[in-house]
């Protein structure tokens, strides 16, 4: 896995909580996560890439995380189930949208966005391909982007 | 034009033309217009000539005038309607005959009837053509003869003499009417000659390019002209647009078209490259070399974040016209299924490499070892990431554990032959150690996270290849005969390679108690002990033959190994004959490093033993793989100590290095199960 591929997705990840929300996330310190690892996240938004890299990055939060942020969003209030995952689908499309310009450079294509909700949900990543978890902290609680990309340029 | 002319122009030609002008070809077109014209000037003048008659009291004139006059006119609506050229112009030279005789007979005004019939061989030749024409031109020509030079027939009765001159300008007319007529054919025909080969040529050529439109619109690339502004040509093939996801592409400059679509670099490279194109300096073949469009990934943006990467193929080739307006000639295709397709199997094929390289390795290692390996090393990377995992540990920390582990997991490598496997995590042990001099970033933490995804995505591929090789060598002798024998197998095997590769002769003696059977809990603790101190045996302790020879010992070095239960505790005895510890050379390092420069004169035996545990000491000169980092030592006391045990240490300077490390409880398997 080649970090520049990785860090367009920190930057827009970074850079959409900045902005959306005027927060400055925490880096934790970064970790493999094993394929069969239990999620303990509540929803996760997924993007797809292609081009000299291939596999996916994973935007995951807690459920009480993303619905802190939705009632953000909304100006208040309660969000119902599905103003968390427009709200939580539109902040992974802004993060993918960012990370476009970083990911041309790097000759990457980028899919549209999709979410994933469920307690303890499992994505289904790849074979011989690592995945490098990295957690974030924020006032509201923790988020975490998962990043699995295979190795196909060598030269 | 046709807009600007109005609508009386219009009208004229529309009555001149019996209706169309476009109707007729160019020949009858202008017999057509002089029928029309003849026509209505007859009809007009023979009415006049009617009323004057009527006026004048001459009644059968004007009833004579005015039935000729109908008929013409009928004839005019005739031609229109029916559009009997031929008939209607037959019709007009019999009853300008009629009338003009009627005029000879009569008379006028001084004789001056004879006047008109000088029109009559322009009336007929234009509108019966030459042949008719002049037959019934001459016929009148003899009728008038008649009239004039019969003095009772005409009533003006010109005289002979003037009778002759009539007749003659009459036939000088004809003459030089039927000339001109004869002469305009010609001309027609030949024009019509060249019009139909015109249109003949025209057809060829419209067919042509209908072929050319075709290919155009059906090849499925993308085929462009360029000039010197690198604008496209106004030709192009229907794919470019698809191609380039545009319309409207004539005009449009190579350039702006891919701005968008391809990384900064490869753009300027672009540019560069069309001026040399466009230039003559370089050569074609050279060309086709440093062509940057050769393949090229150009990025789409598609609905939403959607990205399209397309890899594109585009060659040039100059066109041997050098006054060409359009002097390159550029080609695309679209190559992306191709391109994945490629790089499939160069994934494929790397991997399989791999694999074979790998498998050439493991079929010489026992699969016990080797399993044995891929559980170390999966112990080791597991140990670092739960510590990585775990929030709050500082960085330091991290990176020396990675530092620590990788160490290990390399010795092991090398431990087995996997000396690929070994220089990858050498060069990942390069990078940790940059990482601690120059101070961590969380940057830095995440590219080694990636570079430990690496490896581990590495010893999943050796794992599955064990376990494929498992099936075919099943070493059960080595299984029968336990942990203990593993590791003596192992660590023979390690020495003799260090002892071929560093030409430095070196005998194992290994000894273990029957009651010392290691557990799996000490099992991996021991090895990685013990592989350390070999390769600080090899790296600083054993002297080349030839030394060790001029002192008296015996050429042969040895490393003799003797693991024993001695009450409650494991004992690993450790002993080498070679030179012991280097004090001097230990003095003179601590002298260079800024915290001990000072005190490194006055340090005593003792502390210069201790300070080879230090992490980062070491008195090899330059690092390699073997030894020379000073992570060997760190790592054994780290070890020891995390497992609750103790070290010794006796140097005897010149003789030998004599290591002794107390491990608390048996370690043994016996034990645990008693």
């Amino acid at each position: 896995m080649n970090i520049r591929h990785i860090e367009p997705f920190i930057d827009a990840t970074v850079g959409v909580f900045r902005e959306m929300f005027g927060l400055e996330p925490d880096f934790l310190n970064p970790y493999l996560l094993q394929r069969d690892d239990r999620n303990e996240w509540d929803i996760s938004g997924i993007i797809g890439i292609g081009g000299d890299s291939k596999g996916v990055v994973v935007v995951s939060l807690s459920g009480e995380l993303a619905q802190a942020l939705t009632a953000q969003l909304l100006g208040g209030g309660v969000a119902t189930d599905d103003d968390v995952v427009d709200a939580v689908g539109e902040l992974v499309n802004i993060i993918a949208g960012n990370a476009k310009k970083g990911l041309e450079e790097y000759r990457l294509d980028i899919s549209l966005p999709s979410i994933v909700r469920g307690p303890d949900h499992k994505i289904a990543w790849q074979q011989n391909v690592p995945i490098i978890g990295i957690p974030f902290k924020i006032p509201l609680g923790r988020f975490h982007l998962s990043i699995g990309l295979e190795n196909i340029i060598t030269g | 034009m046709k807009k600007s002319r109005n609508l009386f122009v219009r009208a004229a030609m529309n009555i001149l033309t019996s209706g169309d002008v476009t109707l007729f070809e160019l020949g009858q077109r202008s017999r057509v217009i002089f029928l029309n014209a003849v026509t209505i000037a007859g009809a007009v003048m023979i009415s006049l000539f009617a009323v004057i008659g009527f006026l004048s009291g001459n009644v059968p004139l004007g009833l004579a005038c005015a039935v000729a006059a109908l008929i013409v006119s009928i004839n005019f609506l005739s031609i229109r309607l029916f559009r009997r050229y031929m008939l209607g112009g037959i019709v007009d030279c019999l009853v300008i005959f009629i009338f003009y005789y009627y005029l000879v007979l009569s008379g006028g005004e001084a004789g001056s009837g004879v006047l008109w019939i000088n029109t009559y061989p322009l009336i007929t030749l234009f509108l019966l053509g030459s042949v008719a024409g002049s037959v019934v031109a001459l016929t009148f020509g003899v009728a008038v003869a008649v009239a004039v030079f019969v003095p009772a027939l005409n009533a003006a009765a010109f005289s002979p003499l003037y009778s002759a001159r009539v007749i003659g300008t009459y036939f000088f007319i004809w003459l030089f009417s039927f000339i001109y007529e004869v002469v305009r054919k010609l001309t027609l025909s030949r024009l019509e000659d060249s019009n139909s080969r015109l249109a003949k040529t025209s057809d060829a050529l419209q067919a042509e390019k209908k072929q050319t439109d075709d290919i155009l619109s059906g090849v499925q690339e993308g085929i462009f002209l360029l000039n010197r502004d690198y604008c496209l040509g106004d030709v192009h093939s229907a794919y470019l647009s698809g191609i380039f996801e545009q319309e409207d592409l004539p005009g449009s400059s190579l350039l702006d078209l891919l701005r968008s679509h391809l990384p900064e670099q490869d753009l300027t490279a672009t540019a560069d490259f069309l001026e040399m194109l466009f230039g003559s300096t370089v050569n074609s073949e050279l060309l086709r070399e440093i062509n940057p469009l050769s393949e090229i990934r150009c990025t789409y943006s598609g609905e939403g974040g959607l990205v399209r990467g397309k890899m594109l193929r585009f060659t040039f080739a100059r066109i041997n016209a050098p006054d060409s307006p359009y002097p390159v000639l550029g080609v695309v295709s679209d190559v992306t299924s191709e391109y994945e397709l490629k790089q499939q199997l160069t994934v494929e094929e790397r991997k399989h490499k791999q694999s074979m390289e790998n498998l050439f390795r493991i079929i010489h290692v026992d699969p016990l070892m080797m399993r044995e390996f891929i559980s170390d090393t999966e112990a080791e990377l597991e140990h670092a990431n739960t510590l990585m995992k775990t929030e709050g540990v500082p960085g330091e920390e991290i990176l020396a554990t990675l530092g620590t582990s990788s160490h290990a997991i390399k010795g092991n490598a090398l431990l087995l032959g996997l000396d690929e496997f070994a220089s990858k995590v050498h060069a990942y042990e390069d990078s940790i150690k940059e990482i601690r001099t120059k101070g961590h970033s969380w940057r830095d933490l995440l590219a080694l996270t990636v570079g430990l995804g690496d490896i581990r995505t590495d010893l999943e591929e050796l794992n599955t290849l064990i376990s494929r090789i498992e099936k075919f060598q099943l070493n059960t002798a080595a299984r029968a005969s336990g942990a203990n024998s593993l590791l003596q197998l192992s660590l023979d095997k390690f020495i003799r390679k260090e002892s071929e590769r560093l030409e430095l002769p070196v005998h194992l003696q290994f000894q273990s108690d029957e009651d010392a059977l290691l557990s799996d809990e000490y099992r991996k603790l021991v090895k990685d002990v013990l592989v350390q101190l070999v390769r600080n045996s090899f790296a600083h302790g054993i002297e080349a033959a030839e030394r060790r020879q001029a002192k008296g010992k015996n050429p042969e070095a040895s490393i003799s190994i003797r693991l024993e239960n001695n009450d409650d505790e494991l004992l690993i005895h450790y002993r080498d004959d070679g030179a012991g510890l280097d004090l001097a050379g230990i003095r003179r390092r601590a002298a260079q490093l800024p915290l001990l420069a000072e005190r490194a004169a006055g340090l005593n035996e003792a502390e210069l033993v201790r300070l080879i545990f230090m992490p980062g000491f070491s008195t090899a000169v330059n690092a390699g793989m073997e030894a020379g980092r000073g992570e060997g030592m760190a790592l054994v006391r780290s070890r020891v100590q995390e497992a609750g045990g103790k070290l010794a240490l006796k140097n005897n300077p010149g003789q030998y290095l004599e290591w002794t490390i107390r491990l608390p409880g048996t370690g043994s398997s016996a034990a645990a199960i008693a």
